[in-house]
């Protein structure tokens, strides 16, 4: 814009700006900053000195095989159920892209997982899995598919899957509706053109379904990845890491130090080293992947 | 992307001025969040029911008009207590009262976070078995004890020709008698690193007197015993004992307090166990006609009939509204709605003084006159229970809370339940985790 | 074409069963919700139930606080997004439309944050929100919820923004509007279901939150909901009646919610080319 002079471009610039920076500061960098800080400190909840400690919490972090073991539960949880919530997205965004009846509160049930407080999933499911008085042992038991109850959330093989469709019930939603959305904005003409070349739906979908969604799926696998990664409030309320350590993930671990330990200080620097993990799978992820190309617009 | 812009002079000189806010933020934190105000006070609450908080809001209106300090009320719930003081401790507010276990504020007692009330506990006459003494002078004003004893299923005794146990024999030959899965199970056994496994698994160490630690009076300090010599034998034949109860239980590895209550209700237990009388009245609010055919017992003994004490107290935090808060806790005992809030749930928690239980006032309860029974039971089993840290020896034992608090019983009951490895091996590693938090305690206080 | 019509009804019945699976979660907590305190703890239940009963719903809006909870956690939730919705779209407008320094770093910065465990961050915040007095405070947790919605709904209107073509915008400074006009009257409407989606998505965290309710909200007067929840699962007692009463009072509005508004949603929800 030619009217435009340099001054005016900066006051906009910072002005639009200055909310969400002024935001992130207050609520996330400055936090951000003082845990990572406390990771070098002894500091335990009843003590509120501050002693130094150097790398000494993470020596110890290093040395704890739950830690590792942690780490690995933390992988298998979130390859687990990001992938499954891909599945469940192309599985609802695909059929619900067809013009079918009813389709509206169709698209509705399925977002509802999502919005509802993680609690009161947490809650639904223990009621309805329980051995001895949940509903779904209660109908595979009568339909002659189990002989015994199955112990879902409780059982040493079963609690991990069990635990993974969880999240995956809540949070495949999210995936169904941003695959649907990509897929409503694909040029119809594609498909025309796909088809007078003698295309079935199996090829149409691997050559022009699927490269327009590859954006979306591995938008999807980055942020679910990194929320599923860090995900504490589901497995907390179901299993709170039981039976016997099988559910616990990284941010379990972390909470057990916290608040059954009362350690702050080894607390923020397994933090620190999850932050650590994340950020150098990102780099990665955007090195082999690129998700986003930014689309030059302005000027 | 322009890297360079990371390491440019004003990257850097912004890096290092956050780093230095966040090395200055928690003294600047601590430092503004203090300043008591004598006017107030706030009292943090485990006890959460509609009842008791009517009975605070009484108790609470009548002192501030004889006094004029107002208290604020906290509800964190009983999971959350302990982090909500823990918090606030940290922030450097402390609460300036705080009902809840004697045995979790140990933690912060023996940090020197709880304020003397020598005086308090001398006025009210507290029992010797319910005080917590920390650095020579009383910490806690106790209220009300809980204790971990047993229910039953009359009804189903009778139909079998059962008469209830009394010992580690007669209990597992009545719970395989009564045991018919899927419709109906011998007992309940919680076998996971949760609380009402811990507390069923020290229950049962204590009877079969068995100890985690020992008290060396050279070195004037606990070791931990639970490996050694006659602990070892003891502890495994406890291990071993509910390994067999728990083949008449379903496998209840993620199962705590409110579950034990829940699968209770449904009918379908032979036997229970609880920390108090709440079973009972969760049975009678969601499956009424069990009710009077459930009966209190003490869990079967064998060398020892003693049991867990859980004590309930107030606590006052160091360097808070200490006066006020003492003048808080005088009033509170004297004022007729601590009867009210005793009734809360009535028989479950149970007042710290004899005289107290059998007081006319106590006892003027329709729960309670329905349920004498229950009342027998406890005046016959009255002072023979120990709180956890008094059960390894006579001084207190400040160690106690590294096995509890990630509860190291359930986690017993759990690897011998679930994982089905062997008892001596168990009690052995339960030993080295002890021994391990206590070096690891010493090297960063020392 | 009978293999067209097969191919329909093997997707509607797909359909029908994945549905199934969403829906049955709901319907048991519904149907519990309903139904009468003495039939909860007698196993084996019925699927359908005729003798329903409204008395966990009567116990629920009497004996407990859960209009208050539902009450704080509405406020929240509304504050949340307002300072969502506020912050992110004019930093997506800047964002696309602006070249400027260190615009490279703002973004892997706020893609950063969003890689923070929320779990602890909620401890630092509550020691700086308590120095600051907004500690059991509105304030205090609409900002601890910002925190954690405010990076990605950056994001999602930067790439809305790369959306709008600047064409319109020009269009609109040719004819003499201001840059701020054309903003407003012409990029924010097409952004609008990108602002929706930044709603939604601010919404949802604040409503599902509760580690930060917990920490920072001290008094059960302004507990939220997922906390008030919590206090129905005490130390000892799981009230399945209320548990299941509650879940499907707050579950009622948002399916109306959803279902009115997903038609704006899908309108335009396309996030890449």
């Amino acid at each position: 814009m030619a009217s435009e002079n340099r001054l005016a471009r900066a006051a906009w610039v910072g002005t639009a700006l200055a909310p969400a920076l002024t935001l992130l500061v207050v609520t996330a960098y400055i936090p951000i900053v003082f845990a990572l800080t406390l990771s070098l400190y002894y500091r335990t909840a009843f003590n509120p000195r501050l002693v130094w400690a150097g790398l000494d919490n993470f020596a110890w972090l290093i040395a704890q095989d739950a830690l590792w073991a942690a780490l690995w539960r933390s992988l298998v949880f979130t390859i687990g159920s990001v992938s499954l919530q891909i599945v469940v997205g192309l599985f609802f965004g695909l059929l619900l892209n067809e013009a079918i009846k009813g389709r509206a509160m169709m698209r509705s049930l399925v977002i509802l997982p999502y919005l509802l407080p993680t609690i009161v999933i947490g809650l639904v499911f223990r009621w309805i899995m329980n051995p001895q008085y949940g509903v779904v042992n209660q109908i595979l038991l009568d339909l002659g598919l189990v002989s015994q109850p199955i112990n879902f959330f409780g059982g040493l093989k079963e609690a991990m899957p069990s635990v993974i469709v969880a999240t995956a019930w809540q949070y495949g939603s999210f995936a169904a509706l941003l695959i649907f959305a990509r897929l409503q904005a694909i040029n119809p003409r594609l498909y025309e053109a796909a088809r007078t070349c003698g295309a079935g739906p199996w090829r149409s979908f691997l050559d022009v379904t699927l490269p327009n969604l590859r954006t979306t799926l591995l938008l999807i696998a980055l942020l679910r990845g990194i929320w599923m990664f860090n995900k504490f409030d589901l497995i907390w309320i179901i299993t709170a890491g039981g039976p016997l350590e099988a559910t616990e993930t990284l941010p379990v671990y972390v909470y057990k130090i916290a608040f059954q330990d009362f350690d702050f200080g080894r607390a923020t620097a397994a933090c620190v080293v999850m932050f650590l993990i994340l950020l150098a799978a990102s780099f990665a992820y955007f090195r082999f992947f690129n998700p986003t190309k930014e689309v030059e617009v302005g000027r | 992307m322009r890297k360079h812009d990371a390491f440019s002079r004003r990257g850097v000189l912004k890096g290092s001025l956050a780093f230095g806010a966040g090395l200055s933020a928690p003294q600047v934190m601590v430092r503004s969040a203090r300043g008591q105000n004598a006017k107030r006070l706030v009292f943090i609450s485990e006890e959460s029911s509609p009842k008791a908080q009517a009975a605070y809001e009484r108790i609470n209106a009548d002192f501030k008009r004889d006094t004029g300090i107002s208290v604020t009320m906290e509800y964190p719930g009983f999971t959350n207590i302990a982090k909500r003081v823990a918090t606030l401790i940290a922030a450097g507010t402390p609460a300036d009262l705080v009902w809840y276990g004697a045995g979790t504020a140990l933690e912060v007692a023996v940090q020197g976070q709880l304020a003397n009330v020598d005086d308090v506990v001398e006025e009210v006459n507290a029992p010797q078995n319910l005080r917590l003494v920390v650095n020579g002078h009383n910490r806690s004003i106790p209220t009300s004890q809980q204790f971990v004893y047993a229910w039953y299923r009359s009804d189903l005794y009778e139909k079998a020709g059962l008469k209830p146990y009394t010992d580690w024999e007669s209990y597992l030959s009545a719970v395989r008698a009564l045991n018919k899965p899927p419709q109906q199970y011998g007992n309940l056994i919680p076998s996971t690193a949760l609380g009402a496994s811990h507390l069923l698994m020290f229950t049962m160490l204590q009877k079969n007197d068995a100890h985690w630690f020992r008290f060396d009076p050279a070195k004037k300090e606990y070791e931990v015993a639970l490996d050694q010599g006659e602990n070892l034998a003891r502890a495994v034949e406890t291990l071993d004992f509910l390994h067999e109860a728990h083949a008449s239980s379903p496998e209840a590895s993620n199962y705590n307090w409110a579950e034990l209550m829940s699968e209770y209700s449904t009918g379908k237990l032979a036997n229970s166990y609880y920390v108090g009388a709440r079973l009972l009245e969760q049975v009678q609010t969601n499956n009424p006609e069990l009710a009077p055919v459930t009966k209190a017992i003490a869990l079967p003994t064998r060398k020892t009939d003693s049991y867990y004490i859980s004590v309930q107290g107030f606590h006052i935090g160091e360097k808070s509204n200490v006066d006020g808060a003492k003048n808080y806790v005088r009033f509170f005992l004297k004022h007729p709605a601590y009867i009210d809030w005793l009734h809360s749930v009535p028989l479950h928690i149970i007042p710290a003084k004899r005289e107290t239980l059998r007081s006319e006032a106590y006892l003027k309860n329709e729960t309670i006159q329905k349920r004498m029974d229950v009342l027998e039971f406890l005046e016959s089993v009255w002072g023979k229970g120990t709180p956890p840290y008094y059960w390894d020896g006579p001084e207190l034992n400040p160690l106690y809370g590294l096995y509890t608090n990630d509860s190291l019983g359930g986690w017993m009951l759990a690897e011998r339940n679930i994982r089905k490895r062997g008892s001596r091996e168990i009690v052995q590693q339960a030993a080295e985790t002890i021994r391990k938090k206590k070096a690891d305690l010493a090297r960063r206080r020392g | 074409m009978t293999a067209e019509l097969a191919r329909r009804w093997v997707r509607f019945t797909a359909l029908g069963v994945g549905l199934i699976f969403i829906v049955f979660p709901l319907y048991w907590m519904i149907l519990t919700a309903f139904t009468p305190r003495a039939f909860l703890f007698r196993p084996p239940y019925k699927l359908f139930r005729l003798d329903l009963s409204l008395e966990n719903i009567r116990e629920l809006l009497s004996a407990t606080q859960f209009l208050t909870f539902m009450g704080n956690s509405l406020i929240v939730a509304a504050g949340a997004v307002v300072l969502n919705v506020v912050a992110a779209t004019l930093a997506g407008y800047a964002l696309s439309r602006f070249r400027f320094p260190l615009k490279q770093t703002f973004v892997a910065g706020t893609l950063w944050t969003y890689m923070f465990p929320p779990i602890l961050l909620a401890i630092p915040l509550y020691l700086l929100l308590s120095g600051l007095g907004l500690r059991n405070s509105y304030i205090g947790l609409i900002l601890a919820h910002v925190s954690i919605s405010l990076p990605l709904n950056i994001w999602i209107m930067w790439q809305y923004f790369q959306i709008v073509p600047l064409s319109l915008e020009e269009a609109a400074w040719t004819s003499g509007a201001s840059r701020l006009r054309a903003l407003v009257e012409v990029a924010l409407p097409s952004a609008f279901p990108g602002i929706l989606s930044a709603a939604i998505f601010a919404f949802a965290l604040s409503w599902n939150d509760f580690a930060f309710a917990f920490i920072l909200q001290t008094d059960i007067r302004m507990f939220t909901l997922p906390v008030g929840l919590s206090t129905f699962v005490e130390q000892s007692a799981i009230h399945w009646g209320l548990i299941m009463a509650s879940s499907a009072l707050v579950s009622i509005p948002t399916f109306g919610f959803v279902f009115f508004l997903q038609r704006y949603l899908m309108s335009g929800l396309s996030i890449g080319k």
